[in-house]
Formats: structure tokens, C-alpha cells, sequence
């Protein structure tokens, strides 16, 4: 968590390695930026491009859930 | 120009040549030109912040172009997408591969930033970045994705729109007159 806060207050990456669910921190971001420039595109409507964003948000959100639960089960049999 | 009767107003897209050309070369500047000033801002934040952290937590490595095997760096072609900020990646391929066709000693630009990696720098860049190398490159691979979005919407305006530039009444009028 400390190091993904630290990158995103842009002071630089430490050298050692982030654990599997500090990764999924880094998901956020991405996920907020991706859901409102997708939104923004879609439409011109502030209150569509909201809701369209939270649409998709939630889309990946759950997506991403599904193809992390599929990874967990593979690797109880790696 | 395209027209949302849904929220009577109007979107002038001006010169959308200009205003694609300048959103693919600062994210949200298209439509900043076009006077879509807050989607432009909103744009421009969201890009930049995904790219500049990628950039960042890659140590600024997670950019470079270069398409010669071992090293394919397919994820180039969607940060591409991310305008003037790839450009020196292009330049610096460009100077590299030269120095290497000329048999130089290899002495890339703006003190190597941007420039592709021998292998052995490479394998160091993983090892020193760990998964913040791999995480650097989706975020800056995401931010060119995004802003190929943006480019389009500068260019024709939002999707949702798009099927209402054609007016409806035109296909039904073509009907008629072919009977």
C-alpha cells in the first residue's frame, strides 16, 4: 500500500518488489480514468457522461473480479 | 456538426483535422480548440495522470520503441497514441539504430531517456522495477489507448451521436422515391 501511494504522489518506485494485492491497487486509477474518458467519448451530457462512467466502472470491476477468481482457482492447482 | 436533440445544443467541431491533430498531441487539446472546455480538462487530467504515473514508477523506461526481435515492444503502438510524448521514443529508435547499422559507439539522446534498451539493460530494469515495470507499461499502454478515444471524439464528435449525423429522414425519403 505504502508503495502505491508513493507512486502516486510521484516520488519515485522503491526497489523492492509490490506484493499480489498491492497490485490490485493500482487498478483504481486506472479504472476511474478509463470509466470517465470512455464515458466522456460516449456522450456530451454531463449527467449521462456520470452515469455511463459508473456503468463501466462497475462492468470492469467485475470483470477484472471474475478473472481474478478464475486465476485464484487455477493456482490452488498449479 | 453534430447535433444532440436529445439536450438541445449544438457541438461545433470547427476544423476537426486540427482538432484531432492537436488531441493526439496533447491529450484534451482538441477539444479545448473545439470549446469543449471541461471534457478537454477532464480528458487532459485522466490521460496525464495515467501516463506521467506510468512513466514515473517505471523510472521514465516504460516508453521506448523499438520492433527488433528479441525486444518487440508491441505495447509502443498504443502509447504512440499518446501524442508528443512518444515522439522522442521514435526519435531515439531512429538514432540508435543508426549509431548500431554504423557500428558507433551507441550514444542516444536527452541522456538516454526513452532510448530501447541493450538486452543486458534490460533484464536490470526488470530486476530494479520488479512489477512496477510491468505496472508502468499498462498505465502508459492505457493512457495512449484512451487518447486514441479522445482523438476520435475530436474528430466526430461523441459515439452516441454518431448514428444521428445521417438524418433519419433521408433513408425513408430514398425509399419513396425508388418506388
Amino acid at each position: 500500500m505504502i508503495n502505491f501511494l508513493s507512486s502516486l504522489l510521484i516520488m519515485g518506485a522503491g526497489p523492492e518488489a509490490m506484493s499480489g494485492w498491492e497490485q490490485l491497487f493500482f487498478l483504481i486509477p486506472l479504472f476511474v480514468c478509463t470509466s470517465l474518458v470512455y464515458g466522456a467519448t460516449r456522450h456530451e451530457n454531463w449527467r449521462i457522461i456520470t452515469i455511463e462512467a459508473v456503468k463501466i466502472g462497475t462492468w470492469l470491476v467485475v470483470l477484472t473480479a471474475c478473472v481474478f477468481v478464475v486465476a485464484l482457482l487455477l493456482s490452488f492447482f498449479n | 456538426m453534430a447535433t444532440d436533440d436529445e439536450y438541445e445544443f449544438e457541438i461545433d467541431l470547427k476544423n476537426r483535422k486540427v482538432a484531432a491533430l492537436l488531441a493526439w498531441l496533447v491529450p484534451g487539446v482538441g477539444h479545448l480548440y473545439q470549446g469543449r472546455t471541461s471534457k478537454g480538462i477532464v480528458i487532459f487530467v485522466s490521460i496525464s495522470l495515467l501516463f506521467i504515473t506510468g512513466l514515473q514508477m517505471s523510472g521514465g523506461k516504460a516508453v521506448y520503441c523499438s520492433f527488433r526481435s528479441p525486444d518487440l515492444r508491441w505495447q509502443f503502438v498504443g502509447q504512440f497514441f499518446v501524442g508528443s510524448a512518444s515522439v522522442p521514443a521514435i526519435i531515439q529508435n531512429r538514432v540508435v539504430r543508426g549509431q548500431e547499422k554504423r557500428k558507433e559507439v551507441i550514444r542516444p539522446l536527452f541522456g538516454g531517456k526513452f532510448s530501447p534498451p541493450s538486452p543486458s539493460e534490460r533484464r536490470q530494469w526488470h530486476e530494479d522495477y520488479h512489477a512496477y515495470f510491468q505496472m508502468g507499461t499498462l498505465y502508459t499502454l492505457v493512457a495512449g489507448l484512451l487518447n486514441l478515444f479522445a482523438v476520435f471524439d475530436a474528430y466526430c464528435g461523441p459515439v452516441a451521436l454518431f448514428g444521428e449525423l445521417v438524418p433519419e429522414g433521408d433513408e425513408s425519403e430514398e425509399d419513396e422515391s425508388d418506388l
